[in-house]
């Protein structure tokens, strides 16, 4: 190998050994794991929500605003094609005033959309048992854990300042907890997969109106538990 | 006792301990160095987010070393698709060092990480191994295959 070195170190003379940097790989790593899809047509998008729920008003109906936040995905999915690719159709999880949780299967495993008028992150890569394929392109294995979650912070636009905390619990799960960075530990809701999902899994939503996060500091979460039917924890994973 | 999963701190430690080695070995499999740092944070990125997959029963640097090299092929072929990589010139007969360089870069996709990990990251046979996911006896072969090689044209260099 010595008598290699010289032509091993001349292919490596322009690496750029000086510039690493750890909270570059953070923010990738938030910028991949959740994308926010506000296409260039956001702003029609809203208008169209709120002249929708302005209609919805004077008629007086008892629609849900989940319903309108379903089409607007679906509008939202085909403008946006470098998500990936859907195999089923949006199924709505849990809603509520001007949000709805919407789960979709896809290529690469279940993906949840948080939909505001207008707005909508969304996170694919939930590392829970059943909700992936057991191998994917990093050759990592099949996922191994109760619950992983997403956060989307408050300064969305189109949302309501409160942070949302979603995400993925194992079919065996029967509760499950965010501790936030203060010990707080807040009970997060449960829903079962809607059958049309036609996935061994449940959901979870909270929202909180927590500070806004500064860049490079302690997330919003610092662990997900999972306990099951007993109150036994099953795993605490942190995020 | 951990039952599966990577922490962030750990791969934070990995990063800042062994970036150098992950990116000249990039860097040479890529020949582009610019490129080598993006594969490197983008690897880095996915392994961060895909944390909870790791399998606590193997080594978190060899997980890290799969999943960047993977992201590096995975660039490889993109490149290749968009003909934007030089083609690998197969070995010629000739007597400078540009051939032995032609000939390393021509060398079989394995032989040629083999040789990268154990130069620039200075990984053992079976962290090697654990890397590109085959045995140590392969490692070893593939080492000892790709120095024959080499070694054949630094003596024709040398001539």
């Amino acid at each position: 190998m010595n008598d290699l070195a010289p032509v091993l170190d001349e292919l490596v003379a322009d690496a750029p050994v000086g510039k690493a940097s750890w909270s570059d790989v953070r923010a990738r790593s938030r910028r991949r794991r959740g994308r926010i899809r506000s296409p260039h047509t956001g702003r029609k998008q809203l208008v169209v929500a709120l002249a929708a729920a302005a209609l919805l008003a004077l008629a007086g109906t008892a629609v849900s605003v989940g319903v309108d936040l379903l089409a607007q995905q679906e509008r939202f999915h085909a403008s946006v094609p470098d998500d990936p690719q859907r195999l089923g159709t949006l199924v709505e999880v849990a809603s509520g005033d001007n949000w709805a949780l919407i789960a979709w299967k896809s290529e690469i495993g279940i993906c949840l959309d948080f939909a505001i008028p207008g707005n909508s992150p969304f996170d694919c890569d939930f590392p829970v048992r059943g909700a992936k394929p057991a191998t994917d392109a990093s050759g990592a294995g099949p996922p191994t854990h109760a619950v992983a979650g997403f956060v989307s912070g408050g300064g969305l636009v189109g949302g309501d300042g409160k942070t949302t905390i979603f995400g993925v619990a194992a079919r065996d799960v029967a509760a499950v907890e965010v501790e936030l960075p203060d010990g707080r530990a807040v009970d997060a809701p449960l829903y079962d997969a809607p059958p049309e999902l036609d996935v061994e899994l449940r959901f979870f939503i909270v929202r909180l109106p927590l500070p806004p996060q500064g860049l490079g500091g302690e997330g919003p979460v610092r662990a997900y538990s999972a306990y099951d039917r007993d109150g036994r924890l099953i795993e605490r994973v942190a995020d | 006792m951990r039952i599966s999963g990577a922490t962030s701190a750990e791969i934070e430690a990995i990063y800042r301990e062994r970036f150098r080695a992950f990116l000249l070995s990039v860097t040479a499999l890529l020949r582009d160095g610019e490129a080598a740092l993006d594969v490197v944070q983008d690897g880095f990125a996915l392994a961060l987010r895909r944390r909870g997959s790791f399998r606590g029963e193997g080594n978190v640097e060899a997980w890290l070393w799969r999943i960047v090299l993977n992201v590096a092929r995975d660039r490889l072929r993109s490149r290749r698709r968009q003909d934007a990589l030089p083609q690998l010139e197969t070995t010629e007969e000739g007597s400078d060092p540009d051939d032995i360089r032609a000939s390393l870069l021509a060398l079989p996709e394995r032989q040629k990480l083999a040789v990268f990990l154990r130069y620039y990251a200075d990984l053992s046979y079976g962290q090697i191994a654990e890397a590109l996911g085959v045995s140590p006896g392969t490692v070893a072969a593939s080492l000892n295959a790709a120095h024959a090689t080499l070694r054949r044209d630094l003596e024709e260099v040398a001539r």
